[in-house]
């Protein structure tokens, strides 16, 4: 307990949920439960509430827990009501509400009434020997009870009745207590006197058997839900739960209350009472002669049934005598193919096989007989493998007996000789190129060209640059290209080296300063005034359009090396010492293999540097180098082995370009001739398949 | 993390373009900075690709059983040889001069020179006139063949030069500028692209 104070009303303390209110046995009046009530003959429903302890033998009695005594001290302490005491219905919800009739009705009163001491001695034998012979079937309570209630005598609590039916008021008292379900009430024995046919409702003056007048077997009644009042007695039995606290009905009070017949016999059992009633209903012989609807009786067909009894409702609903058969449908001439079509019943074959007698397949025709080596085991024929084998298998060993021959070889067929041009192209062009280089190199007569074609102006631009001045040449070209390009590097490097000219070579290609310094030490073997670093110089590799971008921006870094790995800053060379930037060069000559270092070039370098660029190109550059030229953005340049044949011839320095070209040309010209052969070729199939399709 | 690299290309490029409006001494001297970066880098792509070589012709080697096994010895054999002889000698000495000049030229001429007989069996399928297209490149390339050959100048009197200069001069240079014109408006707007952060390869 947390100390915590809470209101007087609290069950619950409410910071610590702790019980306040100790358990203790709730009031009678909190205990009382609301039961459903039990319609008719369902079985009693299961309380909500734990049920009272069930009502045990008289040898458990001992055993069992009091009963609630609200209801009972009621029926005591209420003044004895009559028997016509109204009642009350429990609950609202009860479908089948008791009676409210104050009255026991009198044939119940005479019911309860005990048979005369013949009659009962008359049926005790049967039940008293049923009884001798189950003796433990019948609660003690019950039998002292009845012997009791034979005396007059009021049952005493102390036995070993149960709790409930101690505290049952004696027949004195009426008590006014709620009407129970009667299922769940044990009922005490309480002979029943037969009453009055003036007493008798018409529901079950009705509901009596016409056979007890007839003497014929008592029809099946309908289950009909009965009233509560009307029910049969319960049976008490072991294992049916003890009875509720629910008050018990007067005329079910009374029944335990009225004395047992005067007899000096043991009480009754419950089975005999129930016989009695029986015998008692039977007994009973209505005033009148109760009519039972033909419609209620099984003996009785539909059709004599008289309209009169039959309700509207029922009678529109009888059934149809069913028609007769309909007449035959004409068949209709089905055509042949359609006929075809119809499924065929059981082949002919099979109805020629037996009928299978035993297992699922009984009934059936076609079965495959079981195998016997599947019903019972068999030993293999001692000649299984030296039988000779049928059909297919004797052909497939007389395959395997047969000598093995060896096939004939298959002789190969030569195919035809595809004739082909390749060859033949090969060849010729190979001696186009062998051919001119053993005949005098003077053979083709090259012209001088034009000093204003582009080879003169390019020749011319070389031609102005004073004596001293430092060019920067590019060798921008791969070993693949060098066979065109270096007779163009050769003979730009030899006309510098003859005006005196400085040369800083550079690569944007990482094979082009090796392609450089081949060209410098061959332009400048034997020449001693042409001095590594003095009047030439190798940059070495700048990475394309970056590297560019680098020399324009900030010109040579004064880390930087040259490319012969001499350790020794570029400042240290004295070629290089008035050069810090491309504004210092005089020209720059570009010599591309391809397009893209001229692009670069003209790109990055010639917009923002300032310095006259000139290239000597692939003869597949020359259509860029076109543009560029007509733009102005390139001063001159020289394609390919014809451009420079072009500028040796205007240098007067014949060398291997002006033999070049003349391989060349004569190479052009197979291959002129070949396209030109080829074309014919082409149009005379083209007729001739043309020809064929006319 | 892409995010970060959006944001450096952004700025990097962004600055690197404001040096080609702005002489501001800063702004000078930031993108020469910028460009050195940028020559470490493709510098430094050589060497990736000298790398990627290598895993492509080890990794044939090791799943043997492969056709061209034995050319991807040769080539990782010879780089490695080429340039543990580089790492020694140097590039500017006789090995790697000798290399150069007496295995890495030759080869490379010869097989820049096959492609003249490749070219030449081309020409004798391909330029053929199946159509008015197809006979207008063969006239073209005609023309362009007899202008290169000078003797052909000589007999025809420098027409067929005059007619190749044309060519190359009027029609051909009216195509490579619309080319060189288109490229670089196309590399405008993908530059621009990335700078603004549109697109990002980089990130991908």
């Amino acid at each position: 307990m947390c100390g915590t104070p809470n209101k007087l009303e609290e069950v619950f303390c409410s910071k610590c949920g702790a019980r306040l209110v100790p358990l203790t046995a709730a009031p009678a009046a909190e205990k009382i439960q609301p039961t459903t009530p039990i319609k008719g003959l369902s079985l009693p429903a299961k309380p909500s509430e734990p049920a009272e302890p069930p009502a045990v033998p008289t040898d458990l009695t001992q055993s069992q827990e009091p009963e609630p005594k609200n209801w009972l001290e009621r029926l005591r302490s209420a003044a004895p009501a009559d028997e016509e005491a109204p009642a009350q219905p429990e609950s609202p919800a009860e479908p089948a509400p008791v009676e409210e009739a104050s009255e026991t009705p009198s044939w119940l009163k005479r019911l309860r009434q005990a048979p005369p001491p013949e009659e009962a001695a008359a049926e005790e034998p049967s039940p008293a020997a049923s009884a001798e012979e189950k003796p433990a079937e019948l609660p003690g309570w019950l039998t002292t009870a009845s012997a009791q209630k034979d005396q007059g005598q009021e049952p005493s609590p102390t036995e070993e009745a149960p709790g409930w039916l101690k505290r049952l008021p004696t027949a004195s008292e009426q008590p006014s207590v709620e009407p129970a379900q009667p299922s769940l009430q044990p009922a005490a024995e309480e002979p029943i006197s037969p009453a009055t046919e003036s007493e008798i409702p018409d529901w079950l003056k009705n509901l009596a058997p016409a056979s007890v007048q007839e003497n014929v077997a008592p029809p099946a009644e309908p289950a009909l839900p009965q009233p509560a009042a009307e029910q049969p007695p319960f049976e008490p039995t072991p294992s049916t739960p003890a009875p509720t606290t629910e008050p018990v009905p007067s005329w079910l009070a009374s029944i335990g209350e009225e004395p047992a017949p005067a007899t000096t016999e043991e009480a009754k059992p419950g089975e005999q009472l129930i016989e009695e009633l029986e015998a008692k209903q039977s007994a009973f012989e209505p005033a009148e002669q109760v009519e039972v609807p033909a419609w209620l009786t099984e003996s009785e067909t539909p059709e004599e049934v008289e309209a009169e009894d039959i309700p509207d409702w029922l009678r529109t609903t009888q059934p149809v005598k069913p028609s007769a058969a309909p007449a035959a449908v004409e068949t209709a001439q089905v055509p042949a193919w359609i006929a075809a079509l119809k499924p065929k019943t059981a082949e002919p074959e099979l109805e020629n096989e037996p009928v299978e007698t035993a297992g699922p397949l009984a009934g059936l025709r076609g079965v495959l007989p079981l195998a016997l080596a599947i019903a019972e085991p068999h030993a293999v024929k001692p000649d299984f493998l030296t039988a000779q084998p049928a059909g297919h298998g004797r052909f497939f060993e007389s395959i395997l007996a047969a000598p093995a021959v060896e096939a004939a070889p298959v002789a190969k067929k030569k195919s035809p000789r595809v004739w082909t041009m390749r060859p033949w192209i090969y060849l010729l062009l190979a001696l186009a190129a062998i051919i001119p280089f053993l005949l005098p190199s003077d053979w083709a007569s090259i012209p001088l060209p034009d000093i204003k074609s582009p080879a003169g102006q390019f020749y011319d631009k070389l031609q102005q640059l004073p004596a001293g001045s430092t060019v920067l040449m590019s060798f921008d070209y791969d070993p693949g290209q060098a066979g065109e390009m270096n007779l163009q590097a050769q003979a730009i490097v030899r006309q510098l080296i003859r005006n005196r000219i400085k040369i800083v070579a550079m690569s944007t290609i990482a094979t082009g300063p090796q392609m450089a310094q081949n060209i410098l030490n061959n332009a400048t073997r034997g020449n001693s005034n042409y001095v590594y670093g003095t009047n030439y110089l190798n940059l070495g590799f700048l990475p394309s359009e970056a590297g560019l971008a680098q020399l324009v921006a900030g010109g040579f870094p004064a880390t930087a090396k040259d490319a012969q790995g001499q350790d020794q800053p570029l400042t240290s060379f004295p070629i290089a010492a008035n050069v810090k930037a491309l504004r210092d060069f005089k020209l720059v000559i570009e010599l591309a293999g391809s397009d893209d270092p001229l692009q670069h070039w003209m790109e990055q370098v010639q917009p923002r540097a300032g310095v006259p660029i000139i290239a000597g190109i692939s003869a597949s550059a020359e259509p860029k180098a076109n543009a560029y030229f007509s733009a102005k953005q390139l001063d001159a340049f020289i394609s390919g082995l014809v451009g420079a044949a072009e500028y040796e011839m205007l240098s007067n320095q014949p060398g291997l370009a002006l033999i070049s070209v003349n391989v060349q040309s004569v190479a052009l010209a197979v291959l002129v001739l070949l396209i030109i052969i080829g074309n014919i070729v082409y149009w005379v199939q083209g007729s001739r398949r043309t020809q064929g399709k006319a | 993390m892409k995010v970060l690299a959006t944001a450096i290309a952004i700025a990097f490029g962004f600055l690197t373009l404001l040096t080609y409006f702005f002489r501001l001494p800063m702004l000078v001297e930031l993108g020469r900075v910028f460009t050195q970066w940028a020559v470490i880098l493709v510098a430094f792509a050589l060497i990736l690709g000298l790398a990627n070589l290598l895993r492509v012709h080890l990794s044939r080697i090791v799943r043997r059983n492969e056709p061209g096994m034995g050319f991807s010895i040769v080539v990782v054999v010879t780089a490695l040889l080429v340039f543990v002889i580089g790492m020694l000698f140097g590039l500017s000495n006789g090995p790697m001069t000798w290399i150069f000049d007496n295995m890495y030229l030759p080869l490379e001429g010869a097989f820049f020179a096959l492609t003249a007989f490749f070219l030449a069996t081309a020409a004798y399928r391909a330029l053929r006139a199946r159509n008015l297209g197809t006979l207008l490149m063969l006239i073209s390339a005609l023309i362009v063949f007899l202008g290169q050959m000078p003797f052909v100048n000589v007999l025809t009197g420098n027409v067929t030069a005059d007619l190749k200069n044309w060519l190359l001069s009027v029609p051909s240079e009216a195509g490579v500028r619309g080319i060189l014109i288109g490229v670089a408006l196309g590399t405008v707007a993908t530059g621009l692209r990335l700078i603004v952060g549109m697109d990002r390869p980089y990130s991908e």
